[in-house]
């Protein structure tokens, strides 16, 4: 199952790339992004109609004219939900993308510096674990308002730790390997060392660790809208299920198409997050992103 | 007793005192971050200190209390030395010291995180080594599915489709509460009422738990098995499941028994999702029902006293690390 070369380095991206092309599920889940990415980009496109604009036609079932029917304000339930996969998907990536940078930064350092830098580093990183996340998300949202940046912020401060960690343990087994010792022998100075041996191999498990945070921040965000704690200014799948609770007992649609449009995503997500992990050294450090219930 | 072991001893007992101490200042860390976040945010502190629903002559009693027009560190000092006398604050939306308010919610919270953490615990980590031993088969694949789609969809919608199906639709169990309100029951008839109550939310935790930890599972014993030692139990001819349960599986344990911990901890500030998708009175629901009163005394409360929960079920989770794994020891019997 290890795509590792004979000298340790880690797979390069054609191999993995080509495993998650050989699993049947993951190659599924690439196509199912892309067809997320699509109608993120194209929403305003591909929505037959304004998802916030009301209209009379109040909870209707799905029709030829409303295929997803309608909610209480007779809002277009499709729309709702292409709309939506802009929202989830700019703020899963925005905020992975910052918390895997932070991470990275934090994780190298402590890792390949060791000593002092290590261990203070560390103790930081333990102070941010700490809190739970969904709560100080919460909290934050009540106390300072909840807009998109405040709860990307409160995601990012406290999901960086967690790569901080899956990077310095990279780095502490990297910086021991033939290669890097060879680079060191040939006078390589430390920076060199660190960016263009140690983190290009320590890539892979970066890359499964922002795709698996891209998912989880997903679902934080989805449930902070559900508790009514979202940011009220775009249509979001979280809102959409906020809302449709209470007509849970009658029009079933407008609950699942939002609920299933979320899951797909994660799903898909996931699949190729645990192709990629499998891709690597059956013995990589796994990536754990607890859930909220 | 040798000298090497004595040494080893105190040692361990050192450590042990470290975490102790480590645990003590992340707590104290936290009611300092709790602190801060009333003084960040916008607006009076006094507004955050007293709650929505105070006047202004009670804003006045909390800026005396506080000592709002004091120095900072003075205000902090004050603030931390009534946490530590057990003064959470009052909350006025219930009329009661914010931890009177807390501890009301804990039973029904723990009765609901209790059950389902063991439920799943069991299932998962049974099912997780079922689905390593034999990778790739049939039953691996059906049960990794399972586990992928359990991990990916989000709980509160795990919730909606088990109420509705089993609540709305087929009538088989209550949808809301914890109890019926419009009977006096007594007895085995209300221990009856309850569990019929606590059926779905459980079953709800438990398929989100049951994925995490069976996910987990499988994956550290995809690690183990190819290690020597379990080549070695093998080739001594032992039982395949005492070599599967007894010797891989307490290694294999390690990495799930910190996440199960971890989630314990914060499951212990009440399931959000569950309890509000079915009305259950725990913690999680008077946290969200805070956020809509604007109670930010019982809020602040609980974001602290969730918080420390976490810190102590990590140290006890440390604390079974050793049991589990004979190269670490915190002060026991042997290093």
């Amino acid at each position: 199952m290890s795509e590792a070369a004979e000298d340790g380095r880690a797979p390069t991206g054609r191999a993995a790339l080509s495993a998650v092309g050989r699993n049947p599920v993951a190659a599924c889940g690439v196509v199912v992004l892309a067809v997320y990415l699509f109608a993120a980009v194209f929403a305003g496109q591909l929505a037959p109609r304004d998802p916030q604009k009301t209209s009379r036609d109040s909870l209707r079932p799905p029709s030829a004219e409303h295929i997803f029917g309608t909610d209480d304000l007779g809002r277009d339930v499709f729309s709702g939900v292409v709309h939506g996969a802009r929202v989830s998907l700019t703020m899963g990536v925005a905020v992975a993308v910052l918390s895997v940078l932070a991470g990275v930064l934090v994780g190298s350092a402590a890792g390949y510096a060791g000593g002092v830098v290590d261990d203070l580093l560390m103790r930081l990183t333990e102070v941010f674990i700490v809190p739970p996340r969904f709560f100080l998300a919460l909290v934050v949202a009540a106390l300072f308002g909840s807009n998109y940046f405040n709860l990307g912020l409160v995601l990012v401060v406290t999901y960086w730790p967690s790569t901080a960690r899956l990077v310095r343990a990279e780095v502490l087994s990297l910086k021991e390997r033939d290669y890097v010792e060879a680079s060191r022998a040939l006078g390589a100075s430390r920076a060199r060392i660190l960016f263009r041996e140690i983190l290009p191999n320590a890539s892979p498990v970066i890359v499964t660790n922002f795709v698996l945070m891209v998912g989880m921040v997903i679902l934080v965000e989805a449930g902070l809208s559900f508790v009514g704690l979202g940011d009220s200014s775009r249509m979001s799948w979280g809102y959409m299920l906020h809302n449709g609770e209470q007509f849970m007992r009658d029009a079933w649609w407008t609950m699942l198409f939002p609920a299933l449009a979320i899951t797909f995503l994660v799903l898909a997500l996931n699949a190729v997050g645990d192709a990629l992990n499998r891709a690597l050294d059956p013995k990589s450090r796994f990536t754990h992103l607890d859930k909220p219930a | 007793m040798s000298l090497r072991r004595r040494l080893l001893q105190a040692y361990s007992g050192r450590l042990l005192f470290r975490r102790a101490v480590q645990s003590l200042l992340l707590i104290l860390i936290l009611a300092v971050i709790n602190f801060l976040l009333i003084h960040l945010a916008p607006g009076d502190p006094a507004y955050y200190l007293a709650g929505q629903s105070g006047d202004e002559q009670y804003l006045q009693f909390i800026r005396a209390k506080f000592a709002l027009d004091q120095p900072l560190t003075t205000q902090l000092w004050i603030y931390l030395s009534g946490m530590l006398r057990g003064d959470f604050g009052y909350s006025l939306g219930y009329q009661q010291p914010v931890l009177g308010v807390i501890f009301e919610r804990v039973p029904a919270t723990l009765l609901l995180v209790l059950t389902a953490v063991s439920l799943s615990s069991v299932a998962g980590v049974v099912l997780g080594v079922e689905a390593a031993r034999r990778e790739d088969s049939l039953l691996d694949r059906a049960i990794n599915t399972f586990a992928l789609a359990g991990y990916s969809a989000p709980s509160f919608s795990v919730g909606h489709l088990l109420l509705i199906v089993f609540a709305l639709r087929l009538g088989l169990f209550p949808a809301q509460n914890m109890s019926s309100a419009n009977q006096e029951l007594t007895g085995v008839a209300y221990l009856l009422d309850v569990l019929e109550h606590l059926a779905l939310p459980v079953a709800t935790l438990t398929i989100v738990y049951l994925a995490q930890i069976l996910r987990l599972t499988r994956t550290a014993m995809l690690n183990v098995l190819g290690e020597n030692y379990v080549a070695t139990a093998r080739a001594k001819g032992l039982e395949e499941r005492r070599v599967l349960y007894g010797h891989a599986l307490r290694n294999a344990l390690l990495p799930v028994v910190t996440v199960v911990g971890y989630d314990f901890g914060m499951l212990l500030g009440g399931a959000v999702f569950v309890e509000t998708v079915f009305a259950w009175p725990g913690l999680g629901r008077l946290l969200i029902d805070s956020l809509t009163m604007r109670d930010y005394p019982v809020l602040l409360g609980l974001f602290l006293t969730v918080s420390v929960s976490v810190v102590v079920v990590n140290f006890v989770t440390d604390l079974t690390y050793s049991a589990l794994d004979p190269r670490i020891s915190y002060g026991r019997r042997n290093g």
